[in-house]
């Protein structure tokens, strides 16, 4: 098979995350390409986890389909919220002694998806046990059931290594992990690997885990490779296995971040985890070249304040948070704005209005970063499709914020920060650091001097040098100013840099083109949509079906002008725009911005990501006429 | 019956079919509707009452989740498996995911 689907489900804190790490990367490190988004509830543990994978022997994979071929569970509850995620054929792995639960006996499962599948059940005539589900499988779906004694397989574990009775729900992973490698007929070797990149030292954890993988084995003799994925047609010489966070978070090091505050907040929190487990940055000679500090502030007023404090003494500096923590940062933005202050604020969405849902996804805060704030001001947003993207905008977040003294806002969301995907290593060789038109100060410096749109900038403790910062209107020094011709020029200053900036990008940092310049239809979308959009063309592609995909990467100040002119000959009801949210918002900032209307809308807002299969359907309808505007739903 | 309602039985939290069994000093499977050994002995009621008034609370099986009263007590007593107290692995919470 070209590609294999995995669904791995069972309660938070079992051990699902562990699972998914160390298949991913013994796939990869068999080179195969892989992508795995996770979703969990917002609680710490109990309730319903699942990861969705897919691995490819033909390229890095952009996007998740369904069906899935492989569902391996831990319990009853994935049993009943996945038993129609698997396609026909493919291979359920359960633990047996989980048979007699009834759905109505499953406490964790919300009573809305508990009536919903059992009103799927029942129209199947199925009773709702797993029992009866997983014998559904078998008979109508030819769906091979592998029950699993998960108890039997940890007591012998547990005698064999007097492993205490408390920790022994740790290696429900190793279980996991060990039936899902034998299924599609990985080696002993590879699985141990896997097992030493994630327990790294402690030895009796790989010892105790390859010992489970040899149980369940010989358990599942019979059905090694019965899912083989072809051999991998495509390399990467040297390939990292991360989530959006991480990769946030190590580009911040490459981009010479100095000082990152938070406050924690999902899905944003991982990155400032990463950070700062990296305090000291070391050259080759192992000499300590700098360090970053990471500042888990109060709350995101003291996080956005801080940072702009940090940026005003010259060092880069960001601040990381989502919707809810975004909102209490706007007046520092403001205050940012004023001040010409270089901040990078890193925004990850997540599902709103406020507390909203905060462990799934969403696009609905593109108006929130681009307009928020009173007053009127000079920002910069800008968003990213995938982790390579992720890395070398955040990177070009901070040369843009330094070189124009503007706030900039890198707009992600969950999907990206929480997927786990491969990606080649970045290449460096084309990565520049700007730091902008800097000054000594001195006697008489003005840090907001009128002699240009860029002020050269010296930092707060620079020798011989006083400036004044204030949220008031100022002069030049930055002393209070209202004087009406001040204002003028002030104001102007600030926010004519927004036409600098337009004419200085270049295309690339601002839209792309993905697909024939004149298609039949053109896709318009920003961020994590990117990866099932591409997958979609190329999909009517081989239909004979042109499309193009333009990926929107400056959000604001919004290219109007090249808009435009790639939009030029294609016709309204030829572009259709995508994104998870009700409004698909991206169509309103392209309407106040060119005066081109998109009505063709294809919208998500169930808080899960978009999937191939569903948008493939939703596109077509669109295509046909039949429909103007799509809602996705799939996913549990 | 099954050691899950064994007093000397304690469940793991996430498995709950697997725990600590206190009578043979050493971790036992519940396998549901197995016969357990010799030893077993449900819980009585008094005794719950007794544990509950000295730890402060107690676990119901089947509805994973904290009883602190006793009214709670006996409404779940009669339908549910409530034991005197799980095993909880303090590091389960660092595999998860945060959420807020």
């Amino acid at each position: 098979m070209k590609e294999v689907g995995i669904l791995l489900g069972g309660p938070q804190g079992s051990g699902i995350e562990t699972s998914m790490w160390i298949l991913s990367r013994v796939l990869v490190s068999k080179g195969y390409g892989v992508i795995a988004d996770r979703e969990y509830f917002s609680n710490i543990t109990g309730r319903h986890s699942y990861i969705q994978m897919l691995a490819s022997s033909v390229k890095p994979p952009r996007s998740l389909k369904y069906p899935v071929e492989i569902l391996a569970s831990m319990d009853a509850e994935t049993v009943f919220t996945h038993f129609t995620d698997i396609s026909e054929g493919g291979i359920l792995i359960y633990d047996v002694n989980t048979s007699s639960r009834r759905i109505d006996e499953i406490p964790s499962m919300e009573d809305a998806t508990r009536e919903r599948v059992a009103r799927i059940l029942s129209d199947k005539n199925v009773e709702p046990s797993v029992e009866s589900v997983v014998k559904y499988l078998e008979r109508d779906k030819r769906i091979l059931p592998l029950g699993l004694d998960f108890s039997a397989l940890l007591k012998t574990l547990s005698e064999q290594y007097r492993i205490d009775a408390r920790t022994l729900s740790r290696f429900l992973s190793g279980i996991i992990v060990s039936s899902v490698a034998v299924v599609l007929g990985l080696s002993e070797e590879a699985v141990v690997q896997g097992f030493e990149q994630q327990f790294g030292e402690r030895k009796h954890l790989v010892e105790q885990n390859t010992a489970l993988y040899r149980l369940v084995r010989d358990a599942l003799s019979n059905h090694y490779g019965a899912v083989r994925l072809d051999e991998p047609g495509f390399s990467m010489e040297k390939a990292m296995v991360v989530t959006g966070n991480d990769v946030v978070a190590i580009a911040k090091i490459v981009a010479g971040v100095r000082y990152q505050s938070y406050y924690p907040i999902t899905p944003a929190a991982d990155e400032s985890f990463l950070l700062e487990r990296y305090d000291n940055i070391v050259d080759e000679t192992g000499e300590v070249v700098g360090s970053v500090v990471v500042v888990q502030t109060e709350d995101e007023i003291a996080a956005v304040n801080s940072a702009i404090g940090a940026a005003l003494t010259g060092a880069r500096a960001s601040t990381t948070t989502s919707g809810p923590g975004f909102d209490l940062m706007v007046e520092g933005l403001s205050w940012a704005g004023m001040n010409e202050v270089p901040l990078v604020i890193t925004y990850y969405q997540r599902g709103g209005p406020s507390t909203g849902q905060p462990t799934r996804g969403s696009q609905s805060d593109l108006f929130n970063a681009v307009f928020a704030g009173h007053g009127e001001f000079a920002r910069v947003v800008l968003s990213s499709s995938d982790h390579l993207d992720a890395f070398y905008d955040t990177i070009e977040a901070f040369n843009i914020a330094e070189k124009y003294q503007v706030p900039v806002i890198h707009l992600l969301d969950k999907f990206l920060a929480n997927t786990v995907a491969v990606m080649p290593v970045p290449d460096l060789g084309g990565v520049r650091i700007e730091r902008g038109v800097l000054a000594k100060g001195g006697p008489g410096y003005k840090r907001f001097s009128l002699e240009s749109l860029i002020s050269p900038r010296a930092f707060i403790g620079a020798r011989d040098t006083v400036m004044w910062y204030t949220g008031d209107e100022h002069d030049e020094h930055g002393h209070i100013a209202e004087d009406p011709e001040i204002r003028v020029k002030m104001y102007s200053k600030r926010i004519e840099k927004l036409n600098l900036i337009q004419r200085e990008l270049p295309l690339e940092r601002k839209l792309r083109l993905h697909g024939p310049g004149s298609p039949d239809y053109l896709v318009v979308g920003w961020g994590s949509v990117k990866g099932a959009v591409l997958d979609a063309i190329e999909y009517f592609s081989e239909k004979g079906l042109r499309m193009a995909y333009l990926d929107v990467k400056l959000l604001w100040p919004f290219p109007s002008e090249e808009f435009l002119r790639i939009t030029g000959g294609i016709p309204d009801s030829r572009i259709l725009a995508v994104e998870h949210s009700y409004g698909v918002n991206i169509a309103e900032l392209v309407s106040m911005s060119t005066g081109k209307r998109i009505v063709k809308r294809v919208s998500k807002y169930t808080g899960r990501p978009i999937m191939l299969d569903e948008l493939v359907k939703g596109l077509e309808e669109i295509v046909s006429g039949r429909r103007e505007r799509v809602v996705l739903t799939y996913g549990a | 019956m099954s050691c899950l309602r064994c007093v000397y039985f304690k469940p793991n939290s996430i498995l709950p079919y697997i725990g600590y069994c206190e009578a043979r000093r050493r971790a036992e499977s519940a396998i549901e509707h197995g016969a357990p050994c010799g030893d077993f002995r449900e819980a009585t009621i008094d005794e719950l009452k007794a544990v509950l008034e000295k730890e402060g609370w107690l676990y119901c099986l089947t509805c994973a989740s904290t009883i602190t009263s006793e009214e709670e007590l006996l409404e779940h007593y009669r339908k549910h498996v409530v034991i005197p107290g799980v095993l909880v692995d303090e590091s389960v919470a660092e595999e998860a995911p945060s959420g807020d």
